[in-house]
């Protein structure tokens, strides 16, 4: 298929006009460059950012799956549990394992007092594995399950006798303390007594919440690295394009039709982009890996898990995400329209203000892309 | 294709041309009912004092605007008025334009980016014509030793000979040279007007030249006076 009609042009003049045009280039070589930079730019950022909040999603949906894993007992009539409780269940030949978290004012840390005669069929039970999720609780060997002494470790510190718990409880304030009930879910389901429920338990803060905040934060970031890359870039494409005006004309009154030139424009605009995502893209795997690190580490401690679960190959989504959106901005009129529409939605108000100059009386543009015009003119 | 009508039929012939501007809530009679016949190899000068249409009526017969009324014929493609700005008819006068016809203005007619030689050789590419003569056309206009500068390199007359060698590497059937020399000073202007009426009588082709100057107005074969007829 040709790309461009006879009628227009003849496809042997094709190379004629892509070089007439792309001469402005290389009389401009610093313009095309700064064009070339902006996009990498803009796609090894976006890329790098996209690819940690890929992972953190991946990483921060595995370890919400391994704390969902463990359950505890809660009243259906939204009492708080206490010792009867925990006799009752037992009775009823349900594996439950008494709770006891103090925090300690003062002293860094929390303790957590369990039963160990209880935990014994909880160590028998362990959640199967297979899961390849980091464990919140170290379990024995199902080999040295009749071993009474099970002395699980929680950020390496150890888990104390219930009864010790109970005596430091009685010298810390209510809320610095809280009970609860595991258990190993019963099979059938219903075999739960009738006055209480199975909810999940986690430990310490609701990795759930801090995890999709920490997310939206990272897509945020993402949205706005791209948003101010991509307008950059189409100041500066716009500048090449004016500069240019006089050149369309001319070829017009030569007797080549408007749309071929505009399709010659296509081709110029996506093999500059083409030419500079691939390796922005590459550039922003290697951003994530290197930031992926100390990112990691971070996350790691955030959680109490290790989140950061390493690299994964998806090259085409971010290469022809990149490709659309330098389309997009380079060849759509109406970009300015649009951020002027998003400016009436309050969370891109300000930036899309910033951007347009609209409300504050000035056309930013000129003056984004002074600096870059400037290298350009040489 | 048409070549073989031009020798019965006139180049250029236009009947009842009318165009009109509306300005400041008038409308301005620019051209009404002109009448013209050129046949290959001839000569017009298009005369009349600034504003008179002159630009406007060249503007017309390359098909870069649009006439209210009339017709227009050239070199074998028939153009009525109302239908002169569909699809199909701004295809056939874009193919004029790259083949047959060839448009040089008072200024700005080089690709600012490309060297003299590249636009010689640019404008023949899209004509269809060999590019192989293309440094000689600069050599015949007096400008061999530029063909590597740029149009910002050179001077105003390099520019405009530049520009005529374009023109004449494509081969045209019809010249329309809008004050070719008019950004010129006096001297460059009668060399450079030398060199386009030389080459037109040497290359056989027509030309229509819009100058307000009567001296160059003398040497073409047919006068318009557009101020004249206005009024
Ligand atoms: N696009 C336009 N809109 C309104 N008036 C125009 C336009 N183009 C030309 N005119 C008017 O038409 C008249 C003829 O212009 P032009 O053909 O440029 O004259 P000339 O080339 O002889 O100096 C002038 O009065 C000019 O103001
Ligand atoms: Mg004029």
């Amino acid at each position: 298929m040709s790309l461009i009609p006879k009628s227009l042009i003849p496809a042997s003049q094709f190379s004629n006009l892509f070089s007439a045009l792309f001469s402005h280039y290389r009389r401009h070589p610093l313009q095309l460059l700064a064009l070339a930079l902006m996009i990498m730019l803009a796609t090894m950022l976006w890329a790098g950012v996209n690819h940690l909040t890929t992972q953190a999603r991946a990483s921060l949906g595995q370890s919400e799956q391994a704390v969902a894993a463990r359950s505890q007992v809660e009243r259906v009539d939204g009492q708080a549990l206490a010792v009867a409780d925990f006799v009752t269940l037992r009775r009823a030949g349900l594996c439950v394992i008494p709770w006891l978290e103090v925090e300690r004012p003062g002293q860094a840390g929390r303790l957590v007092g369990i039963d160990p005669l209880a935990a014994d069929c909880f160590a028998q039970t362990a959640p199967a594995a297979g899961n390849n999720s980091p464990e919140l609780i170290d379990s024995p060997e199902p080999s040295k399950k009749s071993e009474p002494a099970w002395t699980p470790t929680l950020n390496g510190e150890p888990f104390i006798d219930i009864s010790e718990a109970a005596a430091l409880a009685q010298n810390v304030a209510s809320r610095n303390v809280r009970f609860s009930l595991l258990i190993v879910p019963p099979e059938p389901a219903s075999a739960l007594l009738a006055d209480y429920r199975m909810t999940g338990f986690s430990l310490g803060p609701d990795t759930g919440e801090l995890g999709d905040s920490f997310l939206l934060n990272l897509d945020a970031l993402g949205f706005l690295v791209l948003l101010i890359t991509a307008l950059l870039l189409r100041s500066v494409y716009q500048l090449g394009m004016a500069q240019r005006r006089d050149s369309f004309a001319l070829l017009q009154r030569f007797g080549v039709m408007p749309s071929a030139i505009n399709r010659v424009l296509l081709v110029e605009i996506l093999l500059l982009a083409l030419l500079s995502v691939v390796p922005g893209v590459w550039l922003g795997r290697l951003l994530a890996g290197t930031v992926g690190g100390g990112f990691g580490q971070a996350l790691d401690s955030l959680f109490d898990t290790p989140l950061y679960a390493g690299q994964s190959e998806n090259w085409l989504t971010p290469i022809v995400t990149m490709m659309a959106i330098v389309l997009a901005v380079c060849l759509a009129q109406n970009v300015r329209a649009l951020l002027l529409r998003m400016a009436a939605v309050w969370p891109f108000a300000l930036p899309a203000k910033l951007l347009t100059g609209f409300g504050f009386g000035m056309r930013p543009w000129p003056w984004l892309a002074m600096p870059l015009a400037a290298a350009g003119r040489r | 294709m048409g070549q073989g009508a031009g020798v019965t039929e006139p180049l250029l012939k236009v009947r009842g041309l009318g165009k009109h501007f509306a300005s400041a809530g008038q409308t301005v009679n620019v051209l009404s009912g002109l009448e013209l016949t050129l046949a290959p190899g001839e000569s017009l000068a298009l005369m009349g004092r600034s504003g008179s249409g002159k630009s406007t009526l060249l503007n017309i017969l390359c098909g870069l605007e649009q006439p209210d009324a009339g017709f227009v014929s050239i070199a074998g493609e028939h153009f009525a008025a109302d239908s002169s700005a569909s699809g199909p008819n701004q295809q056939r006068w874009a193919m004029l334009r790259r083949q047959r016809i060839g448009v040089v203005f008072q200024e700005a007619n080089l690709m600012p980016a490309l060297s003299l030689l590249d636009n010689v050789r640019l404008r023949a590419s899209l004509a269809g014509q060999s590019d192989q003569y293309c440094g000689d056309w600069l050599k015949r206009l007096g400008i061999g030793g530029l063909a590597q500068r740029y149009p910002d390199q050179v001077s105003g007359g390099q520019r405009q000979r530049a520009a005529l060698a374009m023109v004449f590497a494509m081969r045209p059937s019809l010249i329309l040279a809008d004050e070719p020399t008019g950004s010129l000073d006096a001297r460059t202007a009668l060399e450079v007007a030398g060199e386009l009426f030389y080459q037109q009588a040497a290359s056989g082709c027509a030309l229509v030249l819009a100058t307000h100057d009567s001296a160059l107005a003398a040497r073409c074969g047919q006068r318009l006076d557009l101020a004249q007829l206005g009024a």
